[in-house]
């Protein structure tokens, strides 16, 4: 069975930050939330590595089992979503999170959150497929209209891919083969393989 | 009158004590379990149809290069 995953390649991430904004754009995503976001490592030094993170949409998610009310469901396509009108905002997906992927609209006094919000890979949802309902509360619903995550389909160096894990991991099989090795431990031929 | 009165009282007072009946069944909690609304999206994602669709999208938008 086809399980939908990221994966983003860290030798092809140039830091654009065009999957964060396709991704805020697309799903109007409040004020202060970012349901992705671009990690540097090594920022301004040669050989510097990006990453884009959000949701990975885990097999077995850490935070479905630590939620008190149960609002996370996962569908055929693997894909973890879940449902802001039970969420009490208790902030425990947060803290069992390995990514940090759920975020909270608000940073009021007393702990009030909000619901909580993160990547839905593009998928809605528990209201009707693309109404305004779901809209206002979850984002765009792309995989009902039978398209991909828009964060993976703007990526301009195709670092971040977005789709069925066993042909998102044959591509990247398939760069790891290409690339070169030392002496040019980073760069062009690094990135997308010698020119044959 | 006091004899009345005093039955009166204990038949009242037995009969607000029954509002403080606790009900000693346990409900058992299914953890981990989504009891929210059906997403349509589940159904739909089951279609061959629409694996098939996604499918051809990531060949179309997402090809390697």
């Amino acid at each position: 069975m086809a399980r939908m995953k990221f994966l983003s390649d860290a030798e092809r991430c140039i830091e654009c930050n065009g999957c964060v904004t396709a991704c805020k754009n697309e799903n109007e995503v409040p004020w202060g939330v970012n349901r992705r976001r671009v990690v540097t490592l090594n920022d301004g030094e040669p050989g510097e590595k990006s990453i884009s993170v959000a949701c990975m949409h885990c097999t077995d998610a850490p935070c479905a089992a630590v939620c008190p009310v149960d609002v996370f469901y996962t569908t055929d396509d693997g894909i973890v979503l879940h449902n802001k009108d039970q969420c009490i905002g208790c902030g425990y997906c947060f803290y069992a999170c390995p990514f940090g992927a759920p975020q909270y609209p608000q940073k009021s006094a007393f702990g009030v959150r909000g619901k909580m919000d993160k990547c839905t890979f593009c998928a809605g949802g528990p209201e009707e497929d693309n109404s305004q309902a779901e809209f206002e509360k979850y984002g765009r619903n792309r995989i009902a209209e039978g398209k991909l995550p828009l964060c993976a389909e703007m990526c301009a160096t195709k670092s971040l891919l977005a789709g069925d894990g066993d042909i998102v991991s044959g591509i990247y099989r398939d760069r790891v083969m290409r690339r070169s090795g030392r002496p040019q431990t980073w760069g062009w031929d690094k990135a997308y393989g010698k020119s044959e | 009158m006091l004899k009345q009165l005093s039955i009166l009282i204990i038949v009242a007072s037995s009969l607000l004590l029954t509002a403080c009946y606790e009900d000693v069944g346990v409900t058992l909690h299914e953890a981990g379990v989504y009891k929210g609304p059906i997403d349509p999206l589940v159904n739909a994602s089951k279609s061959k149809a629409h694996k098939e669709r996604l499918r051809k999208r990531f060949d179309m938008v997402q090809t390697d290069r």
